[in-house]
C-alpha cells in the first residue's frame, strides 16, 4: 500500500521524527561507545606490540616508542611460519570436516522424527557437555591405540568430535524453522530427497552454516589441550599452545613481542570473518517465502 | 546400527583393548632388561623441560654438543613446555605409555606420585658409576621407599634481591632481624618505591614465605619431614609462628603493591625498572631474566631473610632446580642415564658454573665464577633449609591458605589447619 | 556419522566408568573398582561443594549478562545505524583471541597500575584490589567471560535476525503495532527457537568453563573462584586423582544434561 506523500508534515509526524531522530543518535553512540570499550583490550595488545621492551610495564595506552621491529623478531623467534602452517592444516580439515557431516547430520535428524532420532540427537548433545580436561587421557590413549598419535589427523579427530555436536545443533533449530510447506511443495512436485535438500533447504540455511563454519574455525584455531597432549614433534605445534609457551611464568619479559605475536595470530580471524560477511549481507529470497 | 557398524564398532573396541594391554606389556619388558653393555650407551633421544626461558636451554645445547660429539649415533632433542602445561602433558604422555627418554622431574609432590605409580627407574645401581659425588642432603630428598629416583643437576638457593640505590637513598641498611626488615618499609616507600615484592599470584612464592620462616622457628631442620610421616602434627607451634612472622610482615606494610594481580615476571620486571626495592624469591633462575630485563643497569645483591629476632646468621632456603628421571617405558634407558652424566661431566659443570648456576656436586669448582651474585648465592648453600612439602593436597592447601593471609583475609592458625586437614 | 558418535561415546563412557573407579592416571593395569566410594566423598568434599556454588553463580551471571547484551547488539547491529558494523566487529573480535591472551590483557587491565584502577581513579574511587579479594576477583572473570563470548551469542541472534523475513515485521507495523509491538509478536516468536538454543549452550558450556578461570584467576585467590573444571583439572593432574576426577567430570555431564532438558520449558512445544 503506498502512502500518498504529497500532504506536508504535521506536528505529530514531526514530533515523532525528531523522537526517531533522537532514538536514532542514541543509537549510534550506543554502537561506537560500546564499541569503543570493547576494543580497549585489543588496542592495548597493539600497544604493547610496539613497545620497546623496557616499557612493557608502563601502564596506559600510548606507546612512548614504535617498534614495528617487534612482528618481524616474533615471527623468526617462535617461528610463526611454522605455527601458521600447522593451525591452518589443523583448523582447514576441522571445519571441512565438521560443517559436511554437520549438514549432513541435521538435516537427516530434522527428517527422522523416531525415539531413536531424538536418543542419537542426545547422544550426540552429550559431546557438548563434556569437559575437555576429563577425557584427554582416555583420548590419548586412543588416539595412540589408532596410531594416530602426534599427528595433526589425530587434532583434527578430536576437534571435529567437540565441534560437531555444536554445529549441529545450530544447523537443526534453523532448519526446523524452514516452513514445511516448502519442502513439502517440492516434494509433491517429484522432487527426490536429495534434491529437496541441495536446491531448497540448503540455499537457506546458508547464512546459519558459515556462522557454524565460523564458530568451527574459532574452536579449531585456538584449540589448546588437544593439540597440547596430542602433538609432541615441536614441528607440529599449534599457534595456542605456542603461544602459551612464549607467555608462560617467564613470558611475560617478552611481553611486547608475545603481544606482536597474538596480533598477527588474530589476522586470520579477521579475514575470515571479512570474508563471511558477505553471507550475512546476503538476505535469503525471502520472496520465496510468501504465502 | 547397521550390521556393518557395528561389526565395526566391536573392532575396534576390541582392537583398542587388546592395544592397551598389549601395549602395557611390552613397555613395561622392555624397561626392565636394560643394564647389561660396558660400554657407553648411545642413542638418539629426546628430553623434556620446563626451562625454556633464561640461561637454561644454553646448558641443555651444551650438553647436547658434547652428547652428539662423543659418538656418530648420538643425538638429542629437547623439547620444552610451559611449567603451566608441563605436568599435564608429562601425566598423559606417561599414562600413553610412550614417554620421552629422559624427564625433567617436578621435584615436590608429583615426584611421589609418578613413582608410586611405577612410571620411573630406579637409580640406586648408576649414580655410583660416572657420576660425581653429589650433596648428601639433595640426594637424602630424593629418596622415596628406600630407592633413589632423580639425579639433580642444580641446586639453588632463595633470598631477597635488593636495589642498592633505593637502600642508598632511603637511608637504610641491611636488616638483621624481622622488626628492622618490616621497619625499613617506611622510608623506602618516602624514598619513592614499593618495599618487597611477592608474587601472591603464582601460589608457590606465597609457600616459600612460610618455608623461610619455618629455617628459623624450626631448629631442629626436619619438622616438615617429620610432620610429613605423621610424627608430629601440622599444627604445631613451629608451623604456627613461622606463619604468623609472615602475618606481621603483611600487617607491617612489607609488601608491594599488586601483589595479587603480578606473576613473578611482572614482579621481576617492577624489580628490574626499580619500582620495587626488594624482592623474593631471587635465585639463579631469575638473576640472568633480571640482568636481562634491567639492560644490566639495576644495581643489586642479596641477601637472606633475617631471623626473627636477629640472634643467629642468617640462613636461606633452597633446594634441587633442574633435576631429571628416566621413566620405565623409555626407549634407550641406558643412553639416558650416560646423558646424564655428560650433563654432569667435569665439562659440563664448568657451563653450569660459568652461568650462575650452583652443580648439586661438591666436585665443581664454584670458585672459578666469582660474581659477587654467584658467590653469595653459594654461600647459602651449605645451610639452605627446605622449601618442599611432598604431598600434593598439603602443599596446594599451603600456598591457597598463605595467599589468603597475605591478603589478610586468614589467620596462622586457619593456616595450619588447613594443613592439618589436608594431611588427614 | 556412526563413527564419530563411537569416537565421542568411547570416552565419554570411559569418564563415568573411571568415575567409579579409583585409578591414579597411569598403569592402566591398576585401574580398581571403588563402587560409589567416590561420589560419597564429593558430597563431603567442601572444596567440590565450594566449586559447584562457584560455578552457578558464574554461570548465571554470565548467561544473563552474554544474552541481554548479545541480544540487543543484534537487534542494534541490524538497524544498520552508522557505527553498528563498527560495534558488530567490536564485539566479534574478541572470540578470535585465545583463552590465554585474554586473561593476561585483562589480568593487566585490572591489575594496581591498569586502566581499569586508573580510571576509577578520575571518579576519586581507591584501586580495588581484583585479584586479592575473592568478591573482586569473581567480577574480573565475569568481565573478562562476557568481553570474550558476548559477541557468540549476538552473531547467532543476528543470523536469526537476518532470516527473519522482514514481510512479516512490515506488515505488522502497517497493522498499527509500535516498535515495542512489532518486537513483542513478530520478532520475539521467531526468535524463541533461536533464544532457547542460544541460553541452552551457555548453560551447558558454562558447567564446563576452564580456560579463562584457570588462566586468569586460577580458581584463586585461595580456591575463591574455583569451578567444577579447575577443581577437576586439579585433581586430575596435580593430585593425580584421575578416578575422582572423573566422577567430577560425570556430575558436570550430568548437570548438562540436566541443563538441555530446560530445553523444553523454553522453547514451548513447538519444536519436537
Amino acid at each position: 500500500m503506498n502512502v500518498a506523500i504529497a500532504a506536508p508534515p504535521s506536528a505529530a509526524a514531526r514530533h515523532s521524527r525528531r523522537r526517531k531522530r533522537r532514538s536514532k543518535t542514541a543509537l549510534v553512540t550506543i554502537c561506537f561507545g560500546v564499541g569503543a570499550i570493547y576494543f580497549i583490550p585489543l588496542v592495548w595488545v597493539l600497544s604493547m606490540s610496539v613497545r620497546s621492551a623496557r616499557e612493557i610495564l608502563e601502564p596506559g595506552l600510548i606507546p612512548q616508542s614504535f617498534n614495528p621491529e617487534n612482528y618481524g623478531d616474533a615471527w623468526e623467534r617462535y617461528e610463526l611460519g611454522k605455527l601458521f602452517k600447522n593451525t591452518g592444516i589443523v583448523t582447514a580439515g576441522t571445519v571441512l570436516l565438521g560443517v559436511a557431516l554437520s549438514v549432513t547430520a541435521a538435516y537427516g535428524f530434522s527428517l527422522v522424527k523416531s525415539r531413536f532420532g531424538e536418543f542419537a540427537f542426545t547422544v550426540l548433545l552429550l559431546g557438548l557437555m563434556v569437559p575437555p580436561a576429563a577425557v584427554i587421557i582416555p583420548f590419548f590413549i586412543g588416539m595412540r591405540e589408532l596410531g594416530l598419535y602426534d599427528s595433526l589427523l589425530a587434532v583434527v579427530l578430536a576437534e571435529t568430535v567437540f565441534v560437531l555436536p555444536l554445529g549441529v545443533l545450530i544447523l537443526r533449530a534453523y532448519i526446523e524453522s524452514i516452513p514445511k510447506d516448502l519442502s513439502d511443495a517440492a516434494r509433491i512436485d517429484g522432487a527426490s530427497e536429495w534434491s529437496v535438500f541441495a536446491r531448497i533447504v540448503f540455499p537457506l540455511i546458508l547464512p546459519a552454516a558459515a556462522t557454524v563454519a565460523l564458530f568451527m574455525f574459532l574452536s579449531a584455531w585456538n584449540g589448546f589441550l588437544l593439540p597440547l597432549v596430542l602433538l609432541r614433534d615441536p614441528n607440529k605445534t599449534t599457534l595456542t599452545v605456542g603461544l602459551s609457551q612464549f607467555s608462560g611464568q617467564f613470558g611475560s619479559f617478552e611481553w611486547h613481542l608475545v603481544a606482536a605475536a597474538s596480533a598477527i595470530a588474530v589476522v586470520p580471524v579477521l579475514l575470515v570473518f571479512y570474508l563471511a560477511r558477505r553471507y550475512y549481507v546476503q538476505g535469503l529470497a525471502a520472496g520465496a517465502l510468501k504465502q | 546400527m547397521s550390521e556393518i557398524d557395528r561389526r565395526r564398532f566391536l573392532r575396534l573396541t576390541g582392537l583398542g583393548v587388546a592395544g592397551m594391554g598389549l601395549g602395557s606389556g611390552l613397555g613395561t619388558g622392555l624397561g626392565r632388561g636394560v643394564y647389561a653393555s660396558a660400554a657407553p650407551a648411545t642413542g638418539d633421544l629426546e628430553m623434556w623441560s620446563w626451562n625454556g626461558d633464561g640461561t637454561y636451554p644454553e646448558i641443555h645445547q651444551a650438553a647436547r654438543a658434547q652428547w652428539e660429539a662423543a659418538d656418530d649415533a648420538n643425538g638429542l632433542r629437547v623439547t620444552y613446555t610451559d611449567f603451566g602445561q608441563y605436568v599435564t602433558r608429562l601425566k598423559t604422555v606417561l599414562a600413553g605409555g610412550v614417554p620421552p627418554d629422559l624427564v625433567q622431574m617436578p621435584w615436590a609432590g608429583e615426584y611421589h606420585d609418578i613413582i608410586d605409580a611405577n612410571q620411573l627407574l630406579a637409580l640406586d645401581d648408576v649414580i655410583g658409576a660416572g657420576f660425581p659425588a653429589l650433596f648428601q642432603p639433595i640426594m637424602d630428598s630424593l629418596v622415596y621407599n628406600d630407592k633413589t629416583w632423580a639425579i639433580p643437576l642444580d641446586v639453588n638457593t632463595l633470598t631477597i634481591g635488593y636495589n642498592l640505590v633505593a637502600f642508598e637513598e632511603a637511608g637504610v641498611e641491611v636488616p638483621t632481624s624481622l622488626d628492622e626488615l618490616i621497619a625499613i618499609a617506611e622510608p623506602l616507600r618516602a624514598a619513592g618505591y614499593e618495599p618487597l615484592g611477592v608474587s601472591a599470584k603464582d601460589g608457590w612464592p606465597m609457600g616459600d614465605l612460610w618455608f623461610a620462616q619455618v629455617a628459623y622457628t624450626d631448629q631442629s631442620g626436619d619438622a616438615i619431614r617429620r610432620a610429613e610421616r605423621g610424627e608430629i602434627s601440622w599444627d604445631d607451634d613451629v608451623f604456627v609462628a613461622a606463619a604468623a612472622n609472615v602475618e606481621k610482615m603483611a600487617k607491617g606494610g612489607l609488601f608491594a603493591e599488586g601483589g595479587s594481580a603480578n606473576d613473578t615476571a611482572t614482579i621481576v620486571g617492577q624489580f628490574a625498572t626499580e619500582r620495587f626495592a626488594m624482592m623474593y624469591p631471587v635465585g639463579n633462575f631469575l638473576t640472568g631474566l633480571i640482568d636481562q630485563t634491567s639492560g644490566g643497569e639495576v644495581a643489586y645483591d642479596l641477601f637472606a631473610f633475617p631471623s626473627p629476632d636477629g640472634s643467629q646468621d642468617s640462613i636461606s632456603t633452597g633446594g634441587v632446580a633442574e633435576m631429571f628421571s628416566v621413566p620405565m617405558n623409555g626407549e634407550n634407558a641406558e643412553a639416558a642415564i650416560e646423558l646424564m652424566r655428560t650433563f654432569l661431566s667435569p665439562e659440563g659443570l664448568v657451563e653450569l658454573v660459568d652461568r650462575d648456576f650452583i652443580p648439586a656436586t661438591g666436585d665443581a669448582d664454584t670458585a672459578a665464577n666469582d660474581d659477587p651474585i654467584y658467590v653469595k648465592m653459594t654461600s647459602f648453600q651449605e645451610n639452605a633449609q627446605t622449601r618442599v612439602i611432598y604431598d600434593p593436597e598439603v602443599y596446594a592447601a599451603l600456598t591457597n591458605e598463605m595467599t589468603s593471609l597475605y591478603n589478610g583475609d586468614s589467620t596462622p592458625d586457619d593456616v595450619v589447619k588447613a594443613l592439618a586437614d589436608a594431611a588427614g | 556419522m556412526l563413527l564419530f558418535i563411537v569416537i565421542l561415546l568411547v570416552p565419554v563412557v570411559a569418564v563415568i566408568v573411571l568415575g567409579f573407579s579409583g585409578w591414579t592416571g597411569f598403569d592402566l593395569q591398576q585401574i580398581r573398582w571403588e563402587g560409589a566410594r567416590n561420589y560419597w566423598e564429593l558430597t563431603k568434599d567442601s572444596f567440590f561443594l565450594a566449586a559447584f556454588r562457584h560455578t552457578v553463580v558464574l554461570i548465571a551471571a554470565t548467561a544473563l549478562l552474554m544474552n541481554a547484551l548479545g541480544l540487543a547488539a543484534a537487534m542494534v547491529v541490524n538497524s544498520r545505524v552508522r557505527g553498528s558494523e563498527f560495534l558488530r566487529i567490536a564485539m566479534f573480535l574478541p572470540l578470535g583471541l585465545s583463552p590465554i591472551i585474554t586473561a593476561v590483557i585483562w589480568q593487566r587491565m585490572l591489575g594496581p597500575f591498569g586502566i581499569v584502577n586508573e580510571a576509577l581513579g578520575w571518579f576519586g574511587i581507591s584501586p580495588v584490589d581484583f585479584f586479592g579479594q575473592p568478591r573482586m576477583a569473581f567480577i574480573a572473570l565475569i568481565a573478562a567471560y562476557v568481553w570474550q563470548y558476548a559477541g557468540y551469542n549476538m552473531l547467532l541472534y543476528y543470523a536469526a535476525l537476518q532470516s527473519l523475513p522482514t514481510e512479516r515485521v512490515e506488515a505488522a507495523a502497517v497493522d498499527g503495532a509500535s516498535k515495542w509491538g512489532q518486537f513483542r509478536h513478530v520478532v520475539l516468536p521467531y526468535l524463541r527457537p533461536v533464544v532457547a538454543v542460544v541460553v541452552i549452550l551457555n548453560l551447558i558450556g558454562g558447567w564446563k568453563i576452564f580456560d579463562i578461570v584457570y588462566v586468569l584467576t586460577g580458581g584463586g585467590p585461595n580456591r575463591a573462584t574455583d569451578v567444577l573444571a579447575t577443581y577437576l583439572y586439579e585433581q586430575s593432574f596435580t593430585f593425580s586423582n584421575v578416578g575422582y576426577a572423573s566422577a567430577i567430570a560425570t556430575i558436570i555431564i550430568g548437570l548438562a544434561v540436566v541443563s538441555s532438558l530446560t530445553r523444553r520449558a523454553v522453547a514451548g512445544s513447538d519444536t519436537a
